[in-house]
């Protein structure tokens, strides 16, 4: 909510303060007012009053219930003098209410005893509130918001304030004016009595009505301000109804009345009519009637029902009976006739809401568009329509209805029609009574339906009644006699069959049902009318739930609801299922209802049992009838429901649940077999084929995406032999047919050789390990030279070898990124500030709790440490191990060291087959190297596996012995418990780096890709390793080719480097929008890529220029190879490095603007010959 | 003693086996480390003792899977799955989370062993917190077998 100037003055500094305090969640003070006014601590007027009301509140418990009259009649005059609070007299001040202390409750029939004494004591100040309260309800539903305001304020006068009066004024505000007028009253009530209960209900009440919050939001909110600040059981009933009606059990009314009757009058009588329709509709109690009789005389409807439902049929006569012309209309199947009848009899009284109902009924019979309401009735007409139809808006339309209800409360009309629809589907026998009750007990009119919730006699005596004051009408005696009787021929009447089948319904409903349920179901679920065989589901549903045959109830539930989507919110099946385990129930697992009847429950019910439920369903239904997955359901279709086949593959048969499956084992079988699910699915349901299409697309291209992934993950560890090969062609060609002719010539002085061979020695330089021979022979000196050249190309080739891949792809930020992330995910490290020092992890700092200085500096330092040595160990234990070995870099774990068994072998090779070529002897020597290459590889992984892993333990648990030291357990639980699952992950993520070090060409592998996918698998192994860093990329291709591995690789690279240019240079830290367009052009074979960021205000400038200036400088010159040597540096010459393998190449870079800078690159590619698009009928082919 | 150790974290699970070992030499310890491999498990063989993490990924994870979706109440979803299998057999908790978040709720390791003991009597024995810095966990376990085995 916005305040504007001329609301924020209704809102005092405390009350600002209370918000504030509501929003820290402490407690706010009216809950402390609250707890000494119930515990009887509250200041009272008069040092001595206190004592006199606890002698009344023991003369209360004592005295008999007969004689509670006679008591309060007897000191009535001396408590109106002395005591006025007693006698419930006219309260001008808001602070005035709930100023009494409380009286302890009495039992229920004792409460209503002394109530009714009280009220008794005030019949004509009643009799005027009541006759002020029928104009206010008036007044509402007119719409005419002044005159009800004129009647809330004429109530006031003759009763004084109540609750009540601040619930009705704060719902009229709303309906008139909305949130900010009502906000603003509740402002002046807060001004008037500051820190009062009175303004506690105003805030709570305002709150409640505010349009944002919802019923279910509203009670729950309730139920933990109540649980917090533990408030006794007495004073949470009382608030529970106060706030919202909701009275869990008749005997809390006892609780209720006794808090009211230190309220106001209004509020006491209201309470007490709530009360006495719950008690005389369920368990009217002996005596009461007595009570209640002289109260009659205030000329309440309500009260004469209520006497009536208690025995006392003398007055009901007085009572306006309702007209019969509607229902004698749409008895017989003239709805649109009975539209007109009605709309006149709700113009000529707005409080008949009976006649809304059945105007509902009717539109929902025609099916009728009622366009957009713009009055409450006529929101109320649409929902109840709604609900009538089994519209698909059904929830939508409870949910708006319980909120008017909710809202409106206060006003007896509104509460009951609103409150009908509870009773529509319900099958709670004791709540339809209650419900039923209030109907009738609110309703203005006499109704021949009221008969339903009759007693033998009262049945008996209404009908005798009506039929004399009908005349024996034939539409009277119709109903009756089928709300009597559900036997066929019980009406005469040419009522329509469907009505008929309704009315019976209805009176099963009504009767909580019986046994003839079963023959009227039956015939309205061979209805033709949708309504009719919808009603007659739900009527069976809670018959079968009744009776406790589950399997016949889950079958109707799964055959209705697969057709019938509306039905999941109707039919009784949370109530049935929801608190039963599984085991419990032990349904029939073949048997495709189970799973579905689960699944209906879990759109009800979100809770995790619920979900376990419906998963171990699922699987036990494919094993009980041998079925490794799903969509092979398709394979015995004939077995089963079409209806509910679609519902069970489409809405069951989602990856959540199919992970239950035994024999999906993978994420990917999960999603193949979604896959394939929604191909058949494409044959089943015609309706959603575009649905499935898409989502057949999605997951591939998820697939397509997750598989690119691990190909790069494992094509990290690298060596473009194919680039060596082509450079030796060029370079070693001469020097290679030198060796070949010499080593012919020698050949047969192997003797020589070999005591040649065990001279060599391996010395190290600053260029790697290099073999070195004596050179006693030429030959023999070519070939070490050859050997040593192509191992140094192989290592050190910054164009094609190992160590410019390792670079690239795994020590420069990858692997640091990589290993940081899960700790980074936790908050748990810091970085460096400028001074090399790293910065204090104010995240954790300010989410240790009751923490000393001393602690606090503790915890700082050592959270300063784990982050220090983290970042030690990946800088000082893990890169270091991720190099090529020389004298420099002596913990590199990449040696590829040929032995001299190997090198007499290929001298050997080469002497017996003299017309090698030189390809064929560089493939030998690879072979070699890949060979060696894998071993270095195993070093790395059990190095990775055992040493660093290691490291990392004793890190963690380091740092949590360091906390513990500094800490006492509750201070920092949450941080103990992100170090621990950031330790998890941090092994899960050594496990994926591990899985690098594997050697697989990639380049010969088979899978292609769409450019689309080439970019979003690159951009989505560059995020893995940019942690921290969250840009919003958006892709623009409109090329269709399919690329092959390499082209994947190598936008990988290029992407990586580009994306981490933004993430350090553009100066963006939030979400920087960078677009990435990708094309083919056929033309001339290229792949053009272009990347365009924001940057921010102070990155373009004169210096920044230059800088870029001196790199293009040095792209031209060709210096910038010894500078992409190292890690570190410029971006952009790694750029140049990566495309630079292309003879025919592009790059480009700049400021666009003074808000973007762009890198434009352009690539040769060779597109795919094969192209492979995963098809779901490729992956069924392949599954099956 | 055979007994079914369900647990994604190997530095856990090596700690819990080393624990094992040393408290009785005949003891078969099979390996689980997710929710679907711990429900293969059961449904494979038989054990005398249960102990399961609660936070689980979904699936093993290995160069290949990723994990599926992580479970934070994975170890609750197994407690209840041996209950529906009907399995009489003892389950212990090994967590090293005093707390539990989903988003919308959260729990503490208190409430979370309340709660389990009242949704599975038959089962469930104990919730065990293993703090990797102390080695009080080992004296908690012990304390919890040795009421097992009476």
């Amino acid at each position: 909510m916005t305040l504007n100037k001329s609301t924020k003055k209704y809102y005092p500094s405390t009350l600002k303060n209370f918000l504030r305090g509501a929003r820290q969640q402490s407690e706010p003070s009216y809950f402390k007012n609250l707890r000494s006014y119930f515990a009887g601590s509250a200041p009272v007027s008069k040092p001595n009053s206190g004592s006199y009301i606890k002698a009344i509140d023991v003369a209360r418990q004592v005295l008999t219930e007969d004689a509670f009259p006679t008591f309060i009649d007897k000191h009535w005059g001396y408590w109106r003098k002395k005591h006025p609070q007693l006698t419930l007299g006219k309260l001008e001040h808001y602070h005035q209410l709930r100023k009494t202390p409380t009286f302890t409750p009495l039992c229920l029939e004792r409460e209503i005893a002394w109530s009714a004494g009280v009220l008794q004591k005030r019949i004509p100040t009643l009799k005027r509130f009541h006759s002020l309260l029928q104009s206010l309800q008036e007044n509402l539903l007119k719409e005419d918001y002044a005159g009800g305001h004129q009647a809330l304020d004429q109530i006031d006068d003759v009763c004084g304030v109540s609750f009540w009066s601040i619930e009705a004024r704060i719902a009229l505000f709303q309906l008139q004016s909305g949130l900010e007028r009502h906000k603003a009253y509740v402002g002046v009530v807060y001004e008037g009595a500051p820190g009062s209960f009175a303004a506690y209900i105003a805030y709570m009440v305002s709150r409640r009505n505010e349009e944002a919050s919802s019923t279910t939001g509203f009670l729950k909110d309730l139920e933990s301000q109540i649980a917090e600040h533990d408030l006794d059981n007495d004073l949470a009933k009382y608030l529970r109804y106060r706030l919202t009606g909701v009275i869990h059990n008749v005997e809390d009314c006892a609780s209720i009345l006794a808090h009211e009757l230190s309220t106001s009058l209004v509020d006491l009588y209201e309470a007490f009519i709530t009360t006495l329709t719950l008690v005389s509709s369920r368990n009217p109690l002996p005596n009461l009637l007595n009570l209640i009789r002289p109260l009659t005389k205030i000329g309440d409807e309500r009260l004469i029902k209520i006497a009536f439902l208690l025995g006392e049929t003398a007055q009901l006569n007085d009572l306006a009976w309702r007209d019969l012309a509607p229902y004698k209309a749409i008895l017989q199947g003239d709805y649109s006739g009975c539209v007109q009848v009605l709309e006149q009899a709700i113009d000529s009284n707005q409080r008949d809401f009976k006649s809304l109902i059945l105007l509902a009924r009717c539109h929902a019979q025609l099916e009728s568009n009622l366009g957009e309401p713009l009055t409450l009735l006529e929101t109320v007409l649409g929902c109840l329509q709604g609900l009538f139809q089994f519209r698909s808006d059904y929830t939508n339309c409870l949910a708006t209805l319980a909120k008017i209800k909710m809202n409106l409360r206060v006003f007896p009309v509104i509460n009951s029609l609103c409150g009908f629809p509870s009773q529509m589907h319900g099958h709670d026998l004791q709540k339809n009574r209650e419900l039923w009750g209030e109907l009738f007990v609110n309703d203005p009119k006499t109704d021949p339906f009221d008969i339903v919730m009759m007693s033998g006699d009262q049945k008996q005596f209404y009908q005798e009644l009506g039929s004399q004051h009908y005349n024996s009408n034939a539409t009277f005696e119709g109903i009756t006699s089928l709300l009597n009787s559900s036997s066929e021929d019980a009406n005469p009447l040419s009522f329509s069959e469907d009505e008929k089948l309704l009315i019976e319904a209805f009176s099963l409903q009504a009767s909580g049902m019986d046994s003839d349920a079963t023959v009227v179901t039956d015939k309205m679920l061979s209805s033709h009318n949708r309504l009719v065989k919808l009603e007659g589901v739900c009527l069976k549903a809670r018959s079968l739930a009744k009776s406790a045959t589950l399997k016949a109830f889950m079958d109707l539930c799964a055959f209705w609801c697969t057709r019938e989507d509306v039905l999941t919110y109707i039919l009784p099946i949370a109530e049935v299922l929801g608190n039963r385990s599984l085991k419990a129930i032990k349904p029939d697992y073949s048997s495709l209802s189970t799973s579905i009847t689960f699944h209906l429950l879990l759109r009800n019910k979100d809770d995790n049992k619920a979900q376990d439920y419906l998963r171990w369903s699922c699987d036990e239904f494919l094993e009980s009838h041998k079925l490794t997955r799903p969509s092979k359901l398709l394979q015995i279709l004939e077995q089963f429901d079409r209806p509910q086949v679609g519902y069970f593959l489409s809405e069951v048969c989602k990856p959540q649940i199919l992970e239950a499956c035994r024999h999906l084992r993978k994420t990917k079988d999960l999603e193949e077999e979604r896959i394939n699910i929604c191909t058949t699915l494409m044959e089943l349901d015609f309706d959603h084929v575009e649905a499935y299409q898409q989502e057949i697309m999605t997951l591939s291209t998820k697939l397509s995406v997750d598989a690119g992934i691990q190909l790069l993950d494992r094509s990290r560890v690298f060596v473009n032999t194919s680039g060596i090969r082509r450079w030796a062609t060029r370079e070693l060609g001469e020097i290679f047919a030198r060796c070949k002719a010499l080593l012919t010539t020698q050949k047969g002085i192997a003797a020589q050789v070999e005591k040649i061979i065990q001279k060599l020695l391996t010395v190290s330089t600053d260029k790697g390990n290099i073999l070195y021979i004596n050179p006693y022979e030429e030959a023999d000196k070519i070939l070490l030279d050859l050997i040593q050249t192509l191992r140094h190309q192989f290592l050190n080739s910054p164009d094609y070898g190992l160590d410019s891949f390792l670079s690239m792809r795994i020590r420069h930020g990858t692997i640091a990124g990589t290993l940081r992330g899960p700790a980074d995910d936790l908050k748990l490290l810091t970085t460096r500030d400028a001074s090399g020092k790293y910065q204090a992890n104010e995240y954790w700092l300010s989410r240790i709790y009751n923490t000393s200085p001393e602690q606090r500096k503790k915890v700082k330092d050592h959270l300063m440490w784990f982050s220090e040595s983290y970042d030690s160990v990946i800088e000082l234990l893990v890169k270091p191990s991720l190099q090529i070995r020389s004298e420099k870099k002596s913990k590199g774990l990449f040696k590829v060291e040929l032995d001299e068994k190997h090198i007499l072998q290929i001298r050997t090779a080469l002497q017996d087959k003299p017309e090698s070529t030189l390809d064929e002897f560089t493939d030998v020597i690879f072979d070699y190297f890949h060979h060696l290459l894998n071993a270095d590889l195993q070093t790395v992984r059990d190095y990775l596996e055992r040493d660093v892993k290691s490291s990392f333990e004793g890190l963690f648990k380091e740092l949590q012995e360091r906390l513990a030291q500094s800490l006492r357990q509750e201070q920092y639980v949450d941080l103990k418990d992100a170090s621990a699952e950031a330790f998890t992950r941090v092994q899960n993520t050594l496990l994926r780096i591990i899985d690098w070090f594997h050697l697989e060409n990639s380049l010969s592998a088979t899978q292609s890709f769409s450019i689309e996918e080439v970019c979003r698998i690159a951009i989505g192994s560059a995020m893995r390793a940019l942690v921290g860093f969250e840009p919003e990329i958006q892709i623009y291709s409109h090329s269709e080719q399919t690329m092959g591995a390499s082209v994947l690789e190598e936008l990988s690279d290029i992407l990586f480097v580009a994306l981490e240019n933004v993430s350090r240079h553009s100066g963006i830290s939030e979400k920087p929008l960078i677009t990435v367009t990708i094309e083919y052009n056929s033309e001339d074979s290229m792949l053009y890529l272009d990347v365009v960021n924001p940057i921010a205000s102070y990155v373009k400038s004169a210096a920044s220029e230059r800088k870029l200036e001196t790199i293009k400088a040095a792209i031209r010159d060709g210096s910038y190879k010894e500078q992409v040597q190292s890690e570190g540096g410029s971006g952009l010459m790694k750029l140049q490095r990566n495309v630079s393998s292309h003879p025919r190449h592009k790059l480009d870079f700049g400021f666009l603007d003074d808000q973007h800078f762009y890198i434009h690159i352009g690539i040769p590619i060779t597109l795919a010959q094969h192209i492979v698009i995963p098809t779901p009928a490729k992956i069924i082919e392949k599954t099956s | 003693m055979k007994i079914l150790l369900v647990e994604d974290d190997g530095f856990k699970s090596g700690q819990l086996k080393d624990f094992l070992s040393t408290l009785r030499s005949a003891t078969e310890i099979q390996m689980a480390r997710s929710v679907a491999s711990g429900k293969e498990a059961l449904r494979q063989s038989y054990f005398d003792v249960i102990f399961l993490d609660m936070s689980l990924p979904s699936y093993d994870i290995d160069r290949y899977e990723p994990g599926g979706t992580p479970k934070i109440f994975g170890g609750s979803e197994l407690l209840g799955y041996i209950d529906f299998l009907d399995y009489a057999t003892p389950v212990v908790v090994i967590t090293q989370f005093e707390r539990f978040s989903t988003g919308e709720e959260e729990v503490n390791i208190h409430s979370l062993g309340k709660n389990l003991a009242s949704d599975y009597p038959n089962n469930f024995k104990a919730i065990v917190y293993f703090n990797a810095a102390s080695e009080k966990w080992k004296t908690d376990l012990k304390k919890v077998l040795l009421e097992l085995m009476v």
